[in-house]
């Protein structure tokens, strides 16, 4: 065993010395240029090192019989219990009834963050107002209040929704106020002396300005809320991706586990495209031209 | 042509657009009040291009945001066509140093902001945005979003948005100060056909003493903390300006001259911040 570990590890470390006296002439290298581009071909080939090499690592330790397949399963047998719950349509199921649990809960936090975020920022009085309590309570960790909400709303469906709500509600608060301290001070003068009132600025200047940055703290907070949704469902759920590892965990399924935590992560890739072409598409003149 | 100069010089002599009197402006710090404007008195006539030139630190850009109404003398008063300023309006634009365009807006939707608010027809709102985009000179950008224009076009554009809304008089804070001396040399010249063509009465801030020169019929000298109108300067170099008058004897010779007025009060800054 140890003889077959270390002929399969001085395989790389040759390929590494070769490469060396290469690197080593007189032009400084583009590796470790700091802040400006490199050549494309270097940067997808370090972008497909970022998928081989922790694959590399996972086959190694798995195939090569490092680790028992009770607690981490080969990647072959992921894919395949992959496929297996693609086909008979249950990891389905558990996305969707995840996706809605978060669609409702993060829509309903934004609905209410972000008129409060931007008044918060755009008015002294408002920030001082809810800027207090808001700063506390963010510091309060959602999943603290779990026991509150289940005693509150109980088990089912609202008590996810709230708890999704709670994880993302005082970030995307925060954010959007910062957001609007972001207008530049002469853009509001300006819209005074064009003959606009508090209103027109308020509406017309500050919220159009702010609009990239609310895009993006959505973005951003997305992420988390998309996150306590596994939280809420490890708690109490008979449906939802969080509910599929844990049963999967009861069963000793570790292959199945892998697969949950895999799509909760490529879902997420996605949620943060879409908010990403969202961006494109509404707000495309706050794209940088460089 | 001479009509239209004539009658403006006729104007001069008359009606004074707006009026300061005895202004002040203090700020609460914590060693007590800050006086920054002391005793203001000043007069800009229709039609007139009218510059403050000062130091840094003067007060110069305070004394303009309290004309325009975004921030609020101690005590004076200042009239517009005889009635006093209270708050921001239409009545008097304004162009700042930075870029102020709204980037989300095309260049025509900049310079229509202001119409829009104030209720203007849409069919009348287009002939204005186009008259004043000939203007500056930017009919072919009408479409181009601010992050596609140069420095220079952005600062034409803020011109042409003041000016669309039509107010008594145009308020600019050094509005060329961003800009590379070439295309602030351009933007001078450019600024002085469009007086001519729009006949605005302007007041503009500046610390560059060649452009006052340049562009002014009246320079008001302001003296450092507090500031106060140290000398009114007129500039005897006629309506119809361009770029060779500054080769002249005479325009060398009033530039010196407040240049030697500025000179003393950077000079008494230094050694206030020495000591």
């Amino acid at each position: 065993m140890k003889n077959q570990a270390s002929s399969e590890l001085s395989l790389p470390s040759t390929a590494v010395g070769a490469q060396t006296p290469k690197k080593s002439e007189k032009r400084r290298s583009v590796f470790w240029n700091i802040r400006s581009d490199i050549p494309n071909s270097l940067y997808y080939l370090m972008v497909s090192f970022s998928i081989v090499i922790p694959l590399f690592a996972w086959s190694l330790l798995t195939y090569g019989g490092f680790v028992d397949r009770l607690f981490m399963p080969t990647p072959g047998s992921v894919l395949m219990r992959g496929f297996e719950l693609i086909q008979n349509g249950e990891i389905f199921q558990d996305i969707m009834a995840s996706l809605s649990r978060v669609a409702w809960g993060f829509l309903l936090s934004a609905a209410l963050s972000i008129p409060l975020g931007l008044l918060i920022g755009s008015f002294k009085t408002m920030e001082g107002l809810f800027a207090p309590i808001l700063g506390l309570m963010r510091y309060m960790p959602a999943a603290a209040f779990i026991p509150l909400i289940i005693l509150w709303v109980g088990l089912d469906e609202p008590a996810k929704i709230v708890i999704i709500f709670l994880g993302s509600f005082f970030y995307n608060v925060l954010m959007v106020s910062d957001a609007v301290k972001f207008v530049p001070s002469d853009l509001l003068k300006v819209s005074y002396t064009l003959g606009a009132s508090r209103w027109d600025v308020f509406s017309k200047v500050i919220l159009p300005a702010t609009l990239p940055n609310i895009i993006d703290t959505l973005r951003v907070n997305i992420a988390g809320a998309w996150n306590f949704v596994v939280v809420a469902e490890l708690v109490a759920a008979s449906s939802g991706l969080g509910y599929r590892i844990l049963q999967a965990q009861r069963f000793l399924k570790t292959d199945e586990i892998f697969v949950g935590i895999i799509v909760i992560g490529l879902i997420g890739l996605g949620i943060d495209f879409l908010f990403k072409l969202l961006f494109r598409l509404v707000v495309p003149w706050a794209i940088d031209k460089a | 042509m001479f009509n239209i100069l004539s009658n403006q010089l006729l104007a001069m002599t008359s009606i004074p657009e707006l009026e300061i009197n005895n202004l002040n402006k203090s700020f609460p710090t914590k060693d007590g009040e800050l006086l920054v404007l002391e005793n203001i008195n000043m007069k800009v006539y229709k039609n007139e291009f009218a510059c403050i030139v000062g130091a840094s630190g003067c007060g110069k850009s305070t004394l303009l945001n309290i004309i325009a109404g975004l921030n609020q003398q101690t005590s004076g008063e200042i009239l517009l066509e005889g009635r006093p300023v209270n708050g921001p309006g239409a009545d008097r634009g304004m162009v700042f140093q930075n870029y102020t365009l709204y980037p989300w807006l095309t260049v025509a939707e900049n310079i229509e902001f202001g119409l829009k608010l104030k209720g203007i027809s849409s069919s009348e709102r287009k002939e204005r945005v186009d008259h004043y985009i000939e203007i500056v000179g930017l009919s072919k950008f009408a479409k181009s979003l601010p992050k596609t224009l140069s420095g220079g076009m952005k600062q034409r554009t803020a011109i042409a948005r003041a000016l669309a809304n039509e107010p008594d008089i145009l308020l600019m804070d050094e509005p060329f100060g961003a800009l590379d001396a070439q295309t602030k040399g351009v933007l001078q010249e450019f600024m002085l056909q469009v007086w001519k063509q729009t006949q605005k009465t302007i007041l503009m801030i500046t610390h560059d003493v060649e452009e006052a020169v340049f562009l002014a019929q009246r320079i008001y000298v302001l003296s450092s903390r507090p500031g106060r109108i140290k000398a009114e300067v007129d500039i005897p170099l006629g309506v119809d300006r361009d770029f060779s008058v500054k080769r002249t004897e005479l325009f060398q010779l009033v530039k010196q001259e407040v240049l030697d007025l500025l000179r003393e009060e950077t000079l008494k800054v230094i050694s206030q911040e020495i000591s």
